[in-house]
């Protein structure tokens, strides 16, 4: 799910509204709030806020995770063991 | 029991290649720990350890025929065979713990390749256990001075065994996938399988045991070119 959410930020080229975030994650509030501190904690993600609006960004350190984690999806898959 | 039959001029070269191929395996086991520490998924635990264990086997197994032929160039003029008996003693001890690892290893890999539905219970993993165990004290009496070369048939067929449900497994991986890196860990557990099936038969003639470890080295190589094309 970690992954996910990554992902999701990567897409919309690292930086997202928590709303889109949450749709396309297919969260709920809750269980979002609990994956994006345990990502803000790790420096993979960063918070800033526009007006009423909540902005997710994609660090440096979350976007080169992400780039290992593609890589070992790769091997893992190779060896016949899906993530 | 049987002697292997090891051509003079290939000691060393094997060595060589048991060290290159822990260290393809520590890669792998490394690289699954990562991955391990983020899915915390039992398949990737098993195949972190099942690559460390056989890693570990296969350092172990260089060192000791380091050792054997050091000791052995070092006597061959003047030979006591208390020497000897120091040697095949070391020999002896260090190649029993690289069977014992290697069967742990490739089991550990296996059960990373059981479909998630699947439950083994402790009362058959422990059934399995205890029959390589009794296998291997049943044929101990029959050792006179070299306990390992008797183990060696067992260790090898039993290796040929595992290895070989998991070289279907990947095999049927491949089939689905289609991709080079799927193929790459074919031709690396093929390699490792040829060589147990190779290996077995060392007894026969010298170079079966020369092929035998090019076959391993050939299956490891692969598997570190599959770790390549992944990082590109």
């Amino acid at each position: 799910m970690l992954l996910d959410i990554l992902a999701s930020i990567q897409k919309e080229n690292g930086k997202i509204k928590k709303t889109h975030l949450m749709y396309r994650a297919n969260l709920t509030h809750e269980r979002l709030k609990k994956y994006l501190e345990m990502l803000l904690l790790n420096d993979f993600l960063e918070e800033s806020k526009t007006g009423n609006q909540t902005f997710y960004i994609l660090t440096e350190k979350g976007n080169k995770f992400l780039m290992e984690m593609r890589r070992l999806k790769k091997m893992s898959e190779a060896f016949g063991i899906p993530i | 029991m049987h002697l292997l039959l090891i051509p003079i001029w290939f000691y060393g070269f094997d060595t060589l290649m048991y060290f290159v191929s822990a260290i393809v395996g520590f890669f792998i086991s490394s690289k699954s720990y990562k991955l391990y520490s983020v899915t915390r998924k039992k398949p990737h635990l098993y195949l972190h350890l099942g690559f460390m264990l056989l890693s570990l086997g296969l350092f172990l197994s260089g060192f000791v025929s380091t050792y054997s032929y050091v000791m052995y160039k070092s006597c061959i003029r003047n030979c006591s065979l208390s020497l000897f008996d120091t040697i095949f003693g070391v020999e002896d001890f260090g190649l029993f713990l690289y069977f014992g690892l290697s069967i742990l290893g490739y089991s550990i890999l296996a059960l990373a390749h059981l479909p998630e539905k699947t439950k083994i219970s402790s009362f058959v993993l422990l059934f399995i256990l205890a029959f390589s165990v009794v296998m291997m004290l049943v044929s101990a009496p029959r050792s006179e001075l070299l306990m390992w070369y008797t183990y060696h048939q067992y260790f090898n067929l039993l290796s040929v065994l595992i290895v070989g449900y998991i070289l279907f497994k990947v095999l049927i991986n491949f089939s689905e996938s289609r991709n080079l890196v799927s193929f790459l860990v074919v031709l690396g557990f093929s390699g490792i399988f040829v060589f147990h099936t190779l290996h077995f038969f060392s007894f026969f003639n010298p170079w079966m045991y020369v092929f035998a470890h090019l076959f391993l080295i050939t299956g490891y190589l692969s598997l570190l070119a599959m770790l390549i094309k992944v990082r590109r």
